[in-house]
């Protein structure tokens, strides 16, 4: 249970470190748009060569950035495996009774595998260089328009603030409960997957019960600090500075760059 | 006399979805918090006195009666938020009163709820955890600090928006030896800085180290008086069910056997002193 990452915060202070979380935000949009847009091999390599760049420009070690991945081992190989063989086409390299492996599958394969690689490993560096605070604050900016259609954007930030900082805990708070259960003998890791799914019913509830009353507990203890959602100003002030210029100019080449490789170069999906 | 800042009148409160209709959690409570002091209120598990540390700062309403702070009723609801940056205050449980996922960003909470300049913040929120002893570990995240660590940091936001009294509702109750001695230097700390302490607990050791002593037995409060007066009143200790702190133990058993000793015993220090002046005077030292 302990080695869940979301929202991660690796401590630094390189150039990604320093960026305006907005700014990263919003570059990470950039990026997800492009990596859907990419049609060929030759603007796929563009997408890698942009995540290495930041990857330097992080300073967050290879290690760390591989080990996002690692979670995500069964979904990459699971859709590989779905395209090798069920996209039609091209070649056929391999036949046997109805399994038909063709060329185009087999790239397809590779190239949908590099795809997600490329959006997990873009998207983590973004929470490894960020504060949970820096980018719920920034979440919280940039979806500020919506207030024109009445959507509480504050309450929503709070929200998620509050779960992240509430991941530890709960997990504790499992730990916990699991092993006063186990102690009073309960069965938590044989039987079949039906069994095992009963067994985590006297987990869960105590989970429900005390989150309810910590939830109480916060809503108290944040009344008394004066909090009611409005007028609040901001210790840390977001600033755009010389980084971010730099950091949109890069993502506008990204996006050049992929759209003139997909044009001069023949299409593979 | 000095000047009351909470004032509690003929105060009751009943629990709405309580069985017991008829047995208020707290009962008729008449108390002046005075401006300035250390005051410790006493009672063991179900005597009201986590009701009556809630009703100081109107998260909850008095049934019958009125609670004041500095004149203002919290019955008032325009006039709340007046109230909670008078009286802040500090819970039991350091997990569920952390908003934030960095320490510093914890502190600044409070003082950004008021509409202060980001300096402004900046400052108080430097000032209050140098007070508390925690600047070094700003840019911590909260679950990485023991529970001692996560108490300060929570006085920490309290301080940082300036309130003339805290109120600690039994915030010790959850640490360990160590955390609950961080917690009670802090709280002295900041009483000798001239903010108003009222320190909610059910450990005499630390009732012992305030001005007045307020115990309460089943929702009413049976004394209020001197640390000294109250562990000397044989009546309200054994009608509240309290024991004396193991050095006035001590004290009162040497008395007992004939010797002479101080009746203001009541920590270990007091208790060391009052032993080696009494075998000072019966001659076994000198």
């Amino acid at each position: 249970m302990r080695d869940i990452t979301i929202g991660q915060y690796l401590s630094g202070n390189s150039f990604m470190h320093r960026m305006d979380a907005r700014v990263k935000v919003l570059l990470t949009v950039v990026f997800v748009v492009s990596v859907f847009l990419c049609k060929n091999f030759w603007s796929l390599l563009t997408m890698v060569l942009f995540v290495a760049v930041f990857i330097l420009l992080s300073k967050v070690p290879v290690m760390t950035v591989l080990k996002s991945i690692k979670p995500l081992a069964f979904i990459l190989l699971f859709t590989a495996i779905l395209n090798i063989f069920y996209v039609s086409g091209g070649n056929v390299l391999f036949e046997w009774k109805f399994i038909k492996i063709t060329d185009k599958g087999l790239y397809t394969a590779v190239f949908m595998a590099i795809r997600i690689l490329c959006l997990v490993t873009f998207s983590s560096l973004l929470t490894y260089t960020t504060t949970p605070t820096a980018l719920t604050d920034a979440i919280e900016k940039l979806l500020s328009p919506l207030k024109i259609f009445k959507i509480q954007v504050h309450s929503l930030a709070m929200m998620m603030t509050l779960a992240l900082r509430f991941i530890p805990t709960l997990i504790e708070e499992i730990d916990r409960i699991m092993n006063a259960q186990k102690a009073r003998g309960a069965d938590l890791e044989t039987g079949g997957f039906i069994k095992r799914a009963k067994a985590l019913i006297p987990i869960l509830i105590p989970l429900f019960v005390s989150s309810f009353r910590r939830a109480y507990d916060l809503a108290f203890a944040m009344e008394c600090r004066c909090y009611t959602g409005e007028g609040r100003t901001r210790m840390k002030q977001m600033k755009c500075g010389p980084r971010d210029a730099v950091a949109s100019v890069l993502a506008a080449i990204l996006i050049a760059a992929v759209i003139l490789l997909n044009h001069f170069f023949e299409k593979l999906i | 006399m000095k000047e009351t800042i909470i004032h509690l009148e003929d105060v009751s409160y009943t629990y709405e979805n309580s069985e017991e209709k008829t047995h208020p959690a707290v009962h008729s409570v008449n108390l002046e918090v005075r401006k300035g002091e250390f005051l410790a209120v006493l009672g063991h598990n179900g005597s009201g006195k986590s009701t009556l540390a809630k009703l100081f700062n109107g998260i909850l309403v008095p049934t019958s009666g009125e609670v004041k702070v500095e004149g203002i009723p919290t019955s008032d609801e325009k006039r709340i938020q007046d109230i909670r940056k008078k009286v802040g205050m500090v819970f039991q449980n350091p997990d569920n009163q952390i908003v934030a996922t960095l320490v510093e960003d914890d502190v600044a909470f409070g003082p950004e709820n008021l509409g202060l300049a980001p300096e402004e913040i900046r400052k108080r929120v430097d000032d209050a955890l140098r007070t508390v002893g925690m600047y070094d570990f700003r840019l911590f995240e909260p679950h990485k600090l023991s529970g001692g660590q996560k108490q300060r940091v929570a006085i920490a936001g309290v301080i940082a928006m300036r309130t003339d009294c805290i109120i600690f509702d039994e915030s010790t109750a959850m640490l360990d030896p160590k955390g609950r001695a961080e917690v009670m230097e802090t709280a002295k700390k900041l009483n000798e800085e001239g903010i108003t302490i009222v320190f909610i607990t059910h450990f005499m050791e630390e009732a012992v180290q305030a001005d007045r002593i307020a115990v309460m037995s089943d929702g009413r409060i049976i004394g209020i008086d001197t640390p000294k007066n109250i562990f000397n009143n044989e009546t309200i200790l054994a009608k509240a069910g309290i024991e004396l702190p193991p050095a006035a133990k001590l004290a009162k058993k040497v008395r007992e056997s004939g010797i002479s000793i101080d009746n203001g015993v009541l920590t270990v220090e007091q208790c060391a002193k009052a032993l080696f002046e009494a075998a000072k005077s019966a001659g076994v030292i000198d």
